[in-house]
């Protein structure tokens, strides 16, 4: 009798996935994501973080520009939701160009927004950088990196004007 | 340049994602003062201009492509799930590109020093267009250039640019670059390896003394070499004056406080179930690190499922307890049975709400902390997922105990091989090790094979730190759990031979020790280690989540202690039954 069910149970499963409606999807991040020329890369933001005062903020608390639209927040498991990520659309965005044919160096930037501070905004800002507060940033699951970390001791915060380094 | 190029060659550089918000640095002559106030002595600048430098991999030929997938759900997004559909490959003959690298050169560039802008509409104030227009020409990331400055009024751009790059990383190996800890992550390896084989071999040296000691009792009793009752008591060679043998009536007498044990002991268990399985879990490799949170989603889902452990434990260590009470020649196991009807509901009960009531104080207070400092923060616990994890809270961690506790419950009451004669209980003779170098010597060893595990985890946990090394981390539970469960039964039979018939609590301290010297390490981490904390909400955050840790931690050790000191004692007499 249990030889009948688990035959049963296979026909099932079968019958389950030869429906049109099953789909099976990838958990994101598990599996490459291809992109083709000119598909358009958009870039999310998770919140602040900061090691010295614990507590995750917004990226939207701050004056940031804001995409089209407004912002979309991007579900979230229990575990991401607990550590205080807040993961959310941004403006940036670019479309992919293959490396072969870059632009030239020169390439002037884009334009993401104008906007100007109020005393609140100003006054946020200022203790968010006291605080030594990080952006986050999300491309295809990847958190972008600051270029100067990987030649700096990231103990010393404080980012003066000298330790800018210029384009390559 | 590739992610690898620009890893540390053998700095302390921590491996550290995001960039700055701005940065604060002496005013320049040339920012004029505001309305006639006072020059700054410094300044507040914003990072205004990003360059996103994208490292890019050949894809190879076969995977599913984005423009498909975009054309079919009618969005461009990046991160979309990825559907494979079948009939992608015959599409045209380019594969795509992978993306394994994400890097930002920030900079903070002056309004001025920004050609091309359009002028301030206020209309549009922090909006951004979808068609992102272009500046009159590229923007100069120099040092000692004109930067955003950040005051009440004035107005900034924030602009972007984009650089695709070409990298000879592999897809599968994207996340070296995060996960890397620097150049001298094999000294790290090696260090873990060679700690973890010394306390090993000192917990096999612990566990041959007492083997031996204990066989040499049992041999010294087969041979009816009488002990005189009053000899050196004050002396604690294991094994001259197995001082154990004089304890027959008195051993399993019912502790003191024995259902609030049983709930120390249900809910470690509870706690030893969630962290091995997570473990596992990790290791089997269900925790990369794309996948955000994965690990911690895993935990708080197992815990509510496996409150039947919890009950059943709970109640089995109440009919313990208890196994030992009455007469000897009564009817075996009476008073247990009669203690495990009327309390494990109680017992269950208590043990479903002791450590999740504890965490939702501790996140109650921060709550509170965050609010009290000025601050609507993301880090503390919003309120839907708070009634979210009561609601699962309720629904399933309570109804779980009390199956398991009923469960426990029905099972026939355990019996121990003496029991206890006489109501009043035998006198202690002063000598036996106090409880506070019970829990010193207890906890050395476990916290000894787990404490550089510690040091990473509270990095990740606290300073964003990547850590992917789940099979160090299960290797270095199983350690400690079996060095703890060790270290307790050692404590045990060394009280017990100095007449110290009181074991059950002491086994318990004994372990859950290691988490005493956890605790003194978390708190050191954060006085004088890595981790500088400002501000009362962030150490009233870190010491409440800590403390709730660490409070799991004890029970899970305790419950350990307790079951090995127990199988101890009930090995030890009932061997020595024969006279």
């Amino acid at each position: 009798m249990s030889r009948r069910r688990a035959q049963g149970g296979r026909a099932l499963a079968l019958l389950a996935l030869a429906s049109p409606c099953a789909r099976a999807f990838y958990i994101p991040g598990a599996f490459p994501n291809a992109f083709a020329r000119n598909v358009t890369l958009r870039v999310r933001v998770n919140s602040l973080t900061s090691d010295e005062a614990e507590l995750r903020h917004d990226f939207y608390s701050l004056p940031f520009c804001r995409p089209p639209g407004g912002p979309k927040k991007v579900a979230e498991n229990l575990g991401e939701l607990l550590a205080g990520d807040r993961i959310a659309t941004s403006a940036y965005a670019a479309r992919l160009a293959a490396p072969g044919d870059a632009p030239p160096a020169d390439d002037p930037p884009a334009l993401l927004c104008q906007m100007r501070l109020t005393a609140d905004d100003a006054d946020e800002l200022r203790r968010r950088i006291d605080e030594n507060y990080r952006v986050q940033m999300l491309l295809d699951t990847l958190p972008v990196r600051h270029a100067a970390d990987c030649a700096h001791d990231s103990a010393s915060h404080s980012l003066t004007a000298a330790r800018l380094t210029p384009n390559r | 340049m590739t992610t690898s190029e620009l890893l540390p060659d053998g700095g302390r550089g921590e491996v550290t994602t995001g960039f700055p918000v701005g940065f604060k640095a002496p005013a320049a002559s040339h920012d004029a003062p505001a309305h006639g106030h006072s020059h700054p002595a410094s300044e507040y600048y914003i990072n205004n201009h990003l360059t996103f430098r994208v490292l890019l991999h050949r894809a190879e030929a076969g995977l599913p492509r984005q423009p498909s997938l975009a054309a079919a759900a009618g969005v461009g997004d990046a991160s979309v799930l990825n559907v494979p559909t079948p009939h992608d490959h015959e599409k045209d003959e380019d594969p795509g590109w992978l993306v394994v690298g994400f890097e930002v050169e920030p900079c903070s560039v002056a309004r001025e020093a920004l050609g091309g802008l359009p002028p301030y509409d206020a209309s549009s104030d922090r909006e951004a267009a979808s068609d992102a227009p272009r500046l009159s020409h590229a923007v100069r990331c120099a040092p000692g250039g004109a930067h955003a400055r950040i005051a009440a009024g004035e107005t900034l751009a924030f602009t972007y640019s984009f650089r695709f790059e070409a990298s000879p990383i592999p897809w599968n190996q994207r996340w070296d670059a995060y996960l890397n800890a620097g150049g001298d992550s094999e000294v790290h390896w090696f260090s873990i390896f060679n700690s973890m084989l010394l306390v090993l071999a000192l917990g096999a040296l612990i566990a041959l003394i007492l083997a031996r000691a204990v066989r040499r009792d049992l041999l010294t009793l087969e041979l009816g070499a009488g002990l005189e009752a009053g000899g050196d008591a004050n002396s604690r060679t294991v094994g001259e004056d197995a001082g154990w043998k004089l304890l027959r009536s008195d051993a399993f007498r019912a502790p003191e406080a024995a259902d609030w044990l049983a709930v120390g002991a249900g809910s470690g268990a509870q706690v030893l179930c969630v962290t091995f399985a997570t473990a596992v879990l990790g290791a089997l490799g269900f925790a990369s690190p794309a996948s955000r949170g994965a690990l911690l989603t895993t935990a708080l889902l197992l815990y509510p499922l496996s409150a039947g452990a919890a009950g059943y434990v709970a109640v089995r260590a109440l009919a313990w307890a208890h196994a030992g009470a009455g007469p000897p020649g009564g009817p075996p196991g009476a008073a247990a049975a009669a203690a495990v009807a009327a309390g494990w509901r109680t017992a269950a009960l208590r043990t479903a709400s002791l450590l999740p009531g504890f965490a939702a104080a501790s996140a109650t207070a921060v709550n509170i902390a965050v609010r009290f400092s000025g601050g609507e923060a993301s880090g503390a616990v919003p309120f839907s997922l708070f009634s979210a994890l009561f609601a699962l809270w309720f629904l399933v961690s309570l109804p779980l105990a009390l199956i398991g506790g009923y469960t426990a419950s029905r099972q026939p009451p355990p019996s121990p091989p003496c029991r206890c004669c006489s109501a009043i209980a035998r006198h202690v003779p002063p000598g036996a090790p106090s409880l506070a170098w019970t829990a010193l010597a207890g906890g050395a060893l476990p916290f000894g094979a787990a404490f550089v595990e510690l040091h990473f985890a509270l990095g990740a946990l606290w300073q964003q730190r990547a850590y992917y090394a789940p099979g160090f981390a299960l290797l270095a539970l199983l350690l400690a759990a079996a060095l703890a469960a060790e270290s307790a039964a050692v404590l045990t039979y060394a009280a017990l031979n100095a007449e110290e018939h009181r074991w059950w609590w002491r086994a318990f301290v004994a372990g859950g020790a290691p988490a005493l010297y956890a605790a003194a390490y978390v708190t050191m981490y954060a006085a004088v280690g890595p981790l500088n904390l400002t501000g009362f909400a962030a150490v009233a955050m870190y010491s409440l989540y800590s403390a709730t840790v660490l409070a799991a931690a004890f029970c899970a050790g305790g419950a350990l202690g307790l079951a090995a000191s127990l199988a101890l004692v009930n090995y030890l007499f009932a061997q020595s039954k024969g006279d």
